[in-house]
């Protein structure tokens, strides 16, 4: 007999936007952030069809250690 | 009881090596040349995670320099297309000075994110960078 599943995508957005989710994120970019040194920030975005944080240099600081030695980019993997 | 060793290949390397069967006349680098040629590709190792006990995300940066900025862009289009097209291939790293020979198997390659303009704060030469994720195969050992 074939089954039917019905997605709850409301369900999906509420998960992905659930406050333990964008908790866990946060301290995803803190992480990196701590990997990355001084000179990034992280900004939380909520609503939507999900959470997002995003990572960026706030500095002279963090510009140049992303464009001369890819702080930022080595960051993301090394943790 | 321990578990099986699994030792993991330099993916560095291999995409180094892919990248020079495939694209003739460019020079691909896993360490700053001094002097720098006028264009050239930088491959360094940025991280990953394991996926499996026997599969590795492993995360490159790759840095594409040249003498103008169109040049450079081109040339890591070109780098970002051979890169990409890794495909369950097998690519034997040779032995050198300090390192055994050893085969690395890559299922396949994705871009992380595209080309960032980015140039060398110092030189003030035109350089593109984009990240990579491999997945490949350790080997038990």
């Amino acid at each position: 007999m074939a089954v039917r599943v019905k997605l709850n995508n409301r369900g999906f957005r509420e998960l992905r936007n659930d406050p333990g989710v964008v908790a866990f994120l946060e301290d995803l970019a803190e992480r990196v952030i701590d990997n990355a040194g001084p000179g990034f920030e992280r900004d939380t975005h909520t609503g939507g069809t999900r959470a997002r944080v995003a990572i960026f240099p706030n500095s002279a600081e963090g510009y140049r250690a992303e464009a001369k030695y890819g702080a930022l980019s080595k960051a993301v993997g090394g943790g | 009881m321990a578990n099986q060793a699994v030792l993991f290949g330099n993916a560095m390397a291999a995409a180094r090596l892919w990248l020079i069967s495939r694209i003739s006349g460019l020079t691909v680098v896993g360490t700053e040349p001094n002097p720098r040629p006028e264009q050239f590709v930088l491959i360094s190792d940025a991280g990953g995670r394991q996926y499996s006990p026997i599969h590795e995300a492993a995360f490159l940066m790759v840095d594409t320099w040249g003498p103008t900025k169109n040049t450079a862009k081109a040339k890591a289009q070109l780098v970002r297309a051979h890169l990409s097209a890794l495909n369950n291939d097998t690519i034997t790293v040779p032995a050198s000075a300090d390192s055994e020979a050893m085969e690395v198997v890559i299922y396949r390659a994705h871009p992380m994110g595209g080309l960032v303009d980015i140039p060398d704060p110092d030189a003030k030469t035109p350089r593109y960078r984009q990240n990579f994720e491999l997945l490949v195969r350790g080997t038990p050992i």
